[in-house]
């Protein structure tokens, strides 16, 4: 994904701490206090949001499990705890900077397989570029969804609904 | 990618320059390569006019300018001698999106200048200690970009004009496009530009090679689509029948008029230039993203439909338009436009060389369409 959220964050960051925010005149008093906060916030959304999903599924197994121990200890109330969706105790413990990064290092082992098949002709060249072709489609269909907002693409399908499993 | 830089095509030389200097920058921006106030661009072109014209020569009136993409524009005037002038000066600021010579510009401008309208450059300096940058001084031409009151995309992209207007400009617009294409660049003083040869794909070749090496430097990280137009491109390249200068960004929003008049007062933005086959020019002209529909009918920049617009400029250049050559440098556009809005945008605002780092990297979005109708123009890939 680029650029990566965290790019996102940090440039707007620096838009509003360099270009506009010191054009507020000095006796907005009100607007400049709340710049500073709009600005610690922004530090906090960038220092957090790539442990956010780990965040939640450490909640998860954590909670289960004690609420686990509570009915062993004969605890009894009226309501069900939530049992969907189950996350697997492991899922997304990979830091999302380090995933990133191993993906942009296969992308580039792709491309340099894709050139040496491509120079050596032949059928090979012609499978390696149907391969290219099926991973540009569904690459793209993700991008287009990805900046939908801003209003330079049209997406049929929701980022959510196309990044979601396949069906079993 | 894997070819080392240059086996596919060679690099002309002020380019490998020009890129060198950029990775000196990289390594090490100054700590003003995003900003510089307008104190600094005072004092900047105050001191480089003093070094030129003697210590009596004054700036004034100094004003920012829009529409200048990714470059900064300023407007001055100059007192010396006890006369005045309105002048433009143009900064290539470092962490621009996208990769031009300052001295490219100058010389295609200088050359040109009489047979088509251009603002005429007065001085340019690669001293970086004047303006943090290089920067050329030229006229200040007398215009407007698009039609007043018409809120247009950045660098007047998709500007309209209502009739009369547009049956006044659109002759003008094709025929400075075929007049430049025919213009005999031969004898001209072109000497940053390597000369390439007609009846072969040297241009197109080493303009290939250049946009490689720009993609293998700045790019973030590979795309599939880029792959697949690289290869496309290098596997199809045309043999170039007669080499034009080109001016490599003609469209609407890249020229002045006079609004009253109807008349094509400047043709402005020459930082794309370079010297290959014409179909780019025309192609790049051509795209329909530049101009609308009316009527059913899609008008090139915004003026005129695309046959009339072959037929006029056939007429005027004596230079016939090839179908399958202008394909190619349909997906030739595409791959090197996206290479600045995929790969140069976005590097050069992770490396926090330019304020405009938000609107590149939302601008991405229109890599990614790019990228989708390269699919589609490649193997019918899905819309």
């Amino acid at each position: 994904m680029i650029p990566s959220v965290d790019r996102h964050l940090e440039a707007i960051r620096e838009r509003l701490a360099e270009t506009i925010f010191p054009m507020l005149p000095a006796e907005a008093e009100f607007a400049r206090e709340q710049a500073a906060f709009v600005l610690m916030a922004l530090d906090l959304v960038r220092a957090v949001h790539a442990h956010a999903y780990r965040y939640e599924v450490v909640e998860r197994h954590e909670y289960a499990a004690a609420v686990g121990d509570l009915l062993e200890l004969g605890g009894s109330i009226d309501a069900a705890a939530p049992a969907e969706p189950q996350p697997r105790a492991d899922e997304a413990s990979i830091p999302l900077a380090a995933l990133a990064e191993g993906n942009r290092a296969l992308k580039t082992v792709l491309t340099r397989l894709f050139d040496a098949l491509c120079a050596e002709g032949g059928e090979a060249a012609d499978r390696a570029r149907e391969v290219m072709r099926g991973l540009a489609v569904r690459q793209v269909a993700r991008e287009r969804a990805l900046f939908a907002s801003t209003g330079y693409t049209q997406s049929g399908a929701s980022l959510g609904d196309l990044l979601a499993p396949p069906a079993a | 990618m894997t070819d080392p830089v240059g086996s596919r095509g060679r690099v002309e030389g002020v380019l490998l320059e020009l890129l060198a200097r950029r990775r000196r920058l990289r390594a090490a921006p100054p700590p003003d390569a995003r900003f510089r106030g307008p104190e600094v661009i005072r004092a900047g072109i105050q001191r480089w006019m003093s070094d030129v014209h003697g210590p009596h020569a004054e700036v004034s009136d100094l004003r920012r300018l829009s529409g200048a993409g990714t470059n900064e524009l300023y407007a001055f005037t100059l007192h010396r001698d006890g006369a005045r002038e309105s002048l433009v000066l143009r900064i290539k600021v470092p962490g621009a999106g996208v990769v031009t010579h300052l001295g490219r510009e100058v010389q295609a401008m200088r050359a040109v200048d009489g047979v088509i309208p251009v603002p005429r450059p007065r001085w340019s300096t690669h001293d970086a200690r004047y303006l943090g940058a290089p920067a050329v001084v030229t006229d200040f031409s007398h215009g407007v970009q698009a039609p007043r009151g018409q809120m247009t995309r950045a660098s007047g992209m998709g500007t309209r004009y209502p009739e009369p207007l547009r049956s006044k400009l659109a002759p003008q617009f094709v025929a400075y496009e075929a007049l430049l294409h025919a213009f005999d660049w031969s004898r001209a003083d072109l000497d940053t530009f390597e000369p390439p040869r007609a009846g072969t794909t040297d241009a197109v070749d080493w303009r290939l090679a250049f946009w490689d090496r720009v993609w293998d430097e700045d790019r973030i990280e590979e795309h599939p689509s880029m792959s697949l137009a690289r290869d496309w491109l290098w596997q199809h390249r045309p043999v170039v029948d007669v080499v034009s200068l080109l001016h490599g960004d003609y469209r609407n929003g890249n020229f002045l008029f006079d609004e009253e008049r109807g008349v094509v007062t400047a043709v402005i933005d020459w930082e794309m230039t370079w010297i290959g086959d014409r179909h780019a020019d025309l192609a790049y002209t051509m795209f329909k993203s530049f101009g609308h529909v009316e009527d059913g009918v899609t008008l090139v920049a915004g003026l005129v439909d695309a046959d009339r617009f072959v037929a006029a400029y056939e007429e005027v250049s004596g230079l016939p338009v090839d179908p399958e050559r202008l394909h190619y440098y349909f997906v030739f556009n595409m791959y090197w436009s996206n290479i600045s809005l995929l790969a140069t945008g976005l590097r050069n605002a992770a490396a926090r060389m330019t304020q405009l780092d938000v609107m590149y990297q939302a601008m991405a979005g229109k890599g990614v369409m790019s990228c989708a109708a390269l699919n589609r123009v490649l193997f019918g890939g899905a819309r």
